[in-house]
């Protein structure tokens, strides 16, 4: 009942992603086909626009991801789909193509939360070891997750406004920055100093919640500030000084929840993890307090059918299944997502 | 030849199984208030009442479009989905000309989906065969282009009463007014690449059109 070999795909934002995963722990193929260059002459992910793409190449990325595998409908054991959160119209075409699957071969079907997708995506680094906290910054969360065995989620701290992906696009839309700005910052960021010394929003104390609007708010005005006094900004040290006021806190939280918690492991999860100014914070922090660090490679932090896989495997073997009925639930609760 | 036939492009959700050209099973709800969740039920439970398995499955038609854009992508990913991995034909129709198949007569047929705004997708068809081209347009203007003698209407014509006043029409009864998935059995021909099979939405996504909008303005 430990083994298994999962189908999974993943479509709920701008990437149409199939992968066939052996046993939670290894990617026998993981396809990803992005959708960035379409919408960014929009410079931003256009739903509709994204939706017809899921369409025009799904089942192109299930007929890849199963020969680059090297196996056949016969050989998986069940369907995996991303249930949500995301947008609904992207995420009903994976799911419409899972259920497909699951009809045509018999085979389980599992709807698996996006969020436990980009935690588990840690499990294909290093064994995830209980308690753990996941710290999950992506375009539409900011989350820490506290977990004190597979598949059950706890959230210990959340944003109260904008998620730091959402921050990074705006302060990006500013600085005049191409889509996607999360990048474009980490790159700037690189090339600056913190010279601006942006406010950094704790909250009340003992707080594990995370606020980004007003920090997003300082930034816009010191450049409309600027503008108006006919001054002109130093994007490179804006851009340190936002991404510098923002990793602190990511970074202060997530240490103090791994201590709080008494967590064997700090993972990190999401797109943002992908930055490199945060994943240096992270690991200088965590050496200093001795606390075991795992962060996926860069190839997994994106969103990925891969991930999606794994975190099936954990729903799997704890005898989760959906039936064809299923639905794509946008707001999808976390907590409740692995519940059997 | 088993065949499932499928239609998800309005609020209406239509499923249909033949065999050798007979109808063998059908279900229909007129106001389908999702179809994500009920289609595949719905294609389970008539499989399962006719006892046939998935893998005896040799032919799916499916209607490609224009209506409702998460309807008809629920219905074209899940048909191109089962073509592909069951390794049968996969055969696509246009919703208006399923509606167009309604009504047994040898007038014109003009099958009407509201797009709202005094627009519609507008189909035009003669015993099963396209006059024109399917249309997004204004039907006062599409009817001023195309129409000369008289003609039978399908589909959402409600709407559209006042601007038909004017034209020499017949309406279909209520029963003949929608097609069935069941009329889809002698309809379209077979694709030659079901991975590249995609809906007809017959509109641009709104962003796009602005977009393209930007572009020609300079
Ligand atoms: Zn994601």
């Amino acid at each position: 009942m430990d083994t298994s070999l999962i189908l999974a795909i993943e479509s709920s934002c701008d990437e149409t992603s199939v992968a066939l995963v052996r046993d939670g722990k290894t990617l026998l193929s993981n396809v990803v086909s992005s959708q960035i260059e379409s919408h960014k002459r929009f410079g931003g992910v256009v739903p509709e626009v994204a939706s017809r793409h899921h369409v025009e190449r799904i089942t192109y990325v299930i007929d890849d991801a199963l020969s680059e595998a090297g196996v056949t409908m016969q050989d998986v054991d069940a369907i995996a789909v991303t249930q949500g959160p995301g947008l609904v119209g992207a995420l009903l075409v994976g799911i419409s193509a899972a259920k497909a699957l699951a009809f045509a071969h018999n085979k389980p079907l599992i709807g698996v939360h996006h969020i436990a997708g980009h935690i588990y995506a840690n499990e294909l680094v290093e064994e995830m070891e209980f308690p753990l906290v996941c710290l999950v910054v992506s375009g539409g969360h900011t989350e820490l997750v506290y977990m004190p065995e597979h598949g059950v989620f706890e959230v210990i701290g959340e944003t109260r406004d904008d998620a730091a992906g959402e921050a990074y696009d705006k302060v990006a839309r500013t600085l005049s920055l191409p889509y996607p700005g999360g990048p474009a910052i980490d790159r700037l960021a690189a090339d600056g100093k913190d010279t601006y010394k942006f406010p950094r929003v704790r909250l009340e104390a003992g707080s594990f919640d995370f606020s980004f609007s007003g920090l997003k708010s300082s930034v816009i005005n010191a450049v409309h500030n600027a503008e108006q006094r006919g001054e002109t900004v130093i994007p490179e040290n804006l851009a340190a000084s936002f991404q510098a006021s923002v990793v602190e806190v990511l970074v202060e939280k997530a240490i103090r929840a791994v201590k709080e918690k008494g967590a064997k492991q700090l993972l990190v999860a999401g797109g943002v993890a992908a930055n490199r100014g945060l994943r240096t914070a992270l690991k200088e922090a965590t050496d200093r307090e001795g606390i075991c660090l795992v962060i996926p490679p860069l190839d997994l932090c994106g969103d990925n059918a891969g991930m999606i896989g794994v975190a099936a495997h954990h729903a799997y073997v704890r005898g989760k299944r959906d039936t064809l009925a299923m639905n794509a639930v946008p707001g999808l609760s976390l907590e409740e997502s692995m519940t059997v | 030849m088993k065949q499932l036939m499928l239609d998800t492009s309005t609020t209406r959700l239509s499923v249909a199984l033949s065999e050798h050209g007979q109808i063998q099973a059908e279900a229909t709800v007129m106001v389908s208030k999702n179809h994500a969740v009920t289609l595949m039920p719905m294609i389970e439970q008539l499989m399962n009442a006719v006892k046939w398995t998935p893998t005896e499955l040799e032919r799916i038609v499916v209607t490609t479009g224009p209506g409702s854009y998460t309807g008809i992508r629920i219905g074209v990913t899940t048909a191109k989905t089962l073509a592909y991995t069951l390794q049968i034909p996969l055969i696509g129709v246009s919703a208006l000309r399923l509606m167009a198949a309604a009504p047994n007569t040898e007038l014109p047929v003009v099958s009407l989906i509201d797009a709202r705004r005094g627009n519609a997708y507008i189909g035009h068809y003669q015993q099963n065969e396209a006059v024109t081209p399917d249309r997004h347009a204004s039907v006062a203007a599409w009817l001023k282009a195309n129409i000369t003698g008289p003609f039978v209407v399908v589909g959402d014509v409600e709407p559209f009463r006042d601007v038909l006043a004017s034209y020499d029409y017949i309406e279909a009864p209520a029963a003949h007014s929608y097609g069935r998935a069941s009329d889809l059995v002698a309809l379209g021909e077979v694709t030659n690449d079901i991975h590249a099979f995609e809906p007809e939405y017959l509109r641009l996504a709104e962003a796009e059109a602005k977009w393209l909008e930007g572009q020609n303005n300079g």
